[in-house]
């Protein structure tokens, strides 16, 4: 952190205004000090937790998914573990294929764990808030190429909070459901101003939370729209855009006009080649080909 | 082994007719050779092999009409594979563009005994052949009680969609949804599910639409329930500009005659470019909201009677192309339409239509948007009558024109003062030489 300069600038100013009591480096020990992060919660804290990136995580998944998601359950509700871990995950940056991943879906997996990944700047800090005070761990996923991202957050001295398991209709349309999270919201938001052009009428569906997802959002605007396309930057088998897939056909299936698509991740490990990079990622002509496809036999195709 | 698919040859196609096979099976195919001919409901083109190798099947034969993305034949690399005749996997989604009753019989024990079904009975006919259809438009198909064999598919494989059972629904209109009386059978083998309007006189299976009526009248309903029209007329004191007609023609000033109609075509681009509201498409923009969306260029589309019904081609940049050019591209266009020979891009682009009956004696007629359009103007004959100029009363020859505009767009002032500038230059037509 302020030590070592976290790269992501994150935690700029958080040791000079909270002091060494509260903001904590630690080694490069990531089982370690998320376990103590657990113990600290059970015991009345509320800790953040940083990992640099979501693919280092991995050290410390026995602590999360065994630990941090299980105890509140397996010891009867005696204690909770109101932690967060923020973590970023994403490829795109030429860090190849370790350093790349998006792994929230390992953590959208298990029951016990809440996973957010917010698209916008008041989005984070509203769902940031939720997190902490939320009484569950909470994986806060960010991604690396939102870091950048600037936009309205609203001026309320620190009272707006967004509500965990809540997606957001980032667009309202017609004619298509795009269902999207972080990232790929961005992505989203950009294919239907685009197909707009065209008299396309897209609606954006943001996630916003993976775990609780947000269902009848979802099958609400399915319902109306008859079609979705879903993008995602994880690998497409078992991905967050095959449950939410399975989701619409089980509970929206007579009102779907074609099948659901998904635009994801090339199933390959990440190549460090800016060219091989990008072509393994689902960018927006991916997803305009998609959402053709999804129209097709329609006028608006 | 390559599979050729029925493309989409414009925006609007949703289905196309193969109009004849230039490659039969067995026949060498080189990339770029000229496979067939399709027709759309604009135009006939042709359309070249994407690889190289032997046609081995023809799936869908001349004639028949297959939703975009059909499999209409294969091109493979070794000897051709025995001709399918008809009932392969593309067939659920065939219609023949005579009145065809059914798909393509199979080519078994049904062919040749008529196909008869007891109305109102969901049994199928003597094809068992599965409709595909989306969960969505199986739904809605029995809240109308549409039974979705009638129902032509456009979706992925000829798949039936929302769409189109709202349009079939739409189509059939007025026409009762109950059946007739108990123990009639249904004519589906004449006329696809005909029920006669009661209490007329017995009438004719009806015939099935021609590709280009069925586009008509698809894009005429749409435009009159869509588009609140409203009408202005102007009558137009033609009498000068048959004699700079005349001048011109005699002088040979351009290789072609120029017709009256060239002069309508010019003078409403330069008009449209002091009035650009009118060279528009009212649209629906970010987040639904609805707006009016402009057009720098201003294309003209021109319409051209043809056997069947009209095509519009389109004079691009009328309002700065001379007189002489409008009337060569009028003149090569309308030619070429006849022919059936006319580009799917040489009909696309128009942002306002001049349709004229001028030599049909008529007086006066209104004319239905073409969506996207905002406009259309309706041209009729030059007339003799009697008109005052000097306080006299002495021959005069008269045109009227009407022009039906969206009243979402515009107003009738405007569209009054769009007339009254048409008028100024048609009377004074030295202005359309400048």
């Amino acid at each position: 952190m302020e030590y070592s300069k976290a790269p992501t600038k994150f935690t700029a100013g958080l040791l000079a205004e909270f002091g060494p009591k509260r903001v904590v480096d630690t080694p490069i020990a990531e089982e370690g000090f998320v376990g103590l992060a657990i113990g600290s919660a059970m015991l009345g804290l509320r800790p953040v937790v940083e990992i640099m990136t979501i693919n280092f995580s991995l050290l410390a998944m026995d602590q999360l998914v065994n630990h941090a998601a299980k105890i509140h359950y397996m010891f009867g509700g005696q204690a909770k573990v109101p932690l967060v871990l923020r973590t970023p995950g994403g490829g795109g940056q030429q860090l190849a294929a370790t350093h790349s991943q998006n792994l929230e879906v390992m953590y959208a997996h298990v029951p016990g764990l809440k996973v957010v990944a917010p698209a916008t700047p008041a989005d984070a800090r509203g769902l940031l808030r939720s997190a902490i005070r939320d009484d569950d761990p909470v994986i806060f996923v960010e991604n690396l190429g939102l870091y950048n991202t600037k936009g309205e957050v609203p001026d309320d001295h620190g009272e707006t909070t967004i509500p965990i398991g809540v997606a957001d209709i980032k667009r309202e349309g017609k004619d298509l459901s795009l269902i999207s999270y972080s990232l790929k919201t961005v992505t989203a938001m950009q294919v239907a101003e685009k197909l707009a052009q065209e008299g396309i009428s897209i609606e954006v569906v943001d996630l916003r939370s993976l775990r609780p997802l947000d269902r009848p959002t979802i099958l609400e605007s399915v319902r109306k729209t008859g079609r979705a396309v879903i993008i995602e930057d994880d690998w497409r088998s078992y991905g967050i855009g095959a449950e939410v897939a399975a989701t619409i056909q089980e509970e929206a299936f007579d009102y779907l006009d074609a099948p659901v698509r998904r635009v994801a991740s090339v199933e390959v490990p990440l190549p460090y080649s800016k060219v091989l990079e990008r072509a393994a990622m689902p960018d927006e002509q991916r997803v305009l080909d998609a959402i053709y496809k999804a129209l097709e036999g329609t006028r608006r195709a | 082994m390559a599979e050729v698919t029925m493309p989409r040859l414009s925006d609007t196609m949703q289905e196309g007719t193969i109009g004849r096979w230039l490659k039969q099976p067995g026949d060498h195919v080189e990339k770029g050779d000229i496979l067939l001919e399709i027709e759309t409901d604009k135009a006939t083109m042709e359309y070249e092999a994407y690889e190289s190798g032997t046609l081995t099947e023809i799936l869908v034969q001349a004639g028949q009409t297959v939703p975009i993305g059909t499999t209409i034949a294969r091109i493979g690399e070794g000897a051709p594979e025995p001709v399918a005749q008809g009932g392969d996997g593309a067939s659920p989604t065939l219609s023949s563009k005579e009145p065809a009753p059914a798909p393509p019989p199979p080519a078994h024990e049904t062919n040749g005994k008529p196909q008869t079904a007891v109305v109102g009975s969901v049994a199928a006919p003597a094809s068992s052949e599965r409709v595909k259809a989306s969960p969505l438009a199986r739904r809605i198909a029995a809240e109308y009680g549409i039974d979705l064999r009638q129902v032509q598919g456009t979706g992925p494989g000829g798949r039936i969609i929302r769409q189109n059972v709202e349009d079939f629904y739409q189509q059939r209109g007025e026409a009762p949804v109950e059946t007739p009386a108990t123990g009639a059978t249904t004519r589906l083998e004449e006329g696809r599910g005909y029920v006669p309007y009661p209490g007329m006189p017995s009438s004719s299976p009806p015939t099935p639409l021609s590709r280009m009526r069925h586009a008509i009248a698809t894009r005429m309903t749409e435009a009159k329930n869509g588009i609140p029209h409203l009408y202005v007329t102007s009558e137009i004191d033609m009498g000068e500009a048959l004699v700079l007609r005349r001048q011109l023609n005699e002088s040979h000033a351009a290789p072609v005659k120029i017709s009256i109609n060239d002069m309508v075509v010019k003078a409403v681009a330069k008009t449209l470019r002091e009035f650009p509201v009118l060279n528009s498409s009212f649209v629906a923009g970010a987040n639904g909201k609805p707006g009016v969306a402009h057009y720098e260029r201003i294309n003209i589309n021109v319409a051209v009677a043809v056997e069947e019904g009209l095509i519009v081609p389109v004079v691009t940049d009328a309002d700065v192309k001379s007189l002489g050019t409008i009337a060569v591209e009028i003149q090569d266009l309308a030619a070429r339409t006849r022919e059936g020979k006319i580009k799917q891009s040489e009909l696309e682009g128009g942002t306002l239509t001049v349709s004229n009956l001028g030599m049909y004696d008529v007086v006066e007629f209104a004319a239905i948007i073409t969506p996207p359009q905002s406009a259309v103007l309706a041209v009729s004959s030059i007339r003799r009558v009697p008109v005052v100029r000097h306080e006299q009363v002495v021959i005069g020859e008269v045109m009227n024109v009407t022009l039906s505009a969206d009243h979402r767009v515009t107003d009738g002032a405007t569209v009054a003062r769009f007339l009254q500038h048409f008028k100024s230059l048609m009377e004074a037509p030295l202005k359309l030489l400048v």
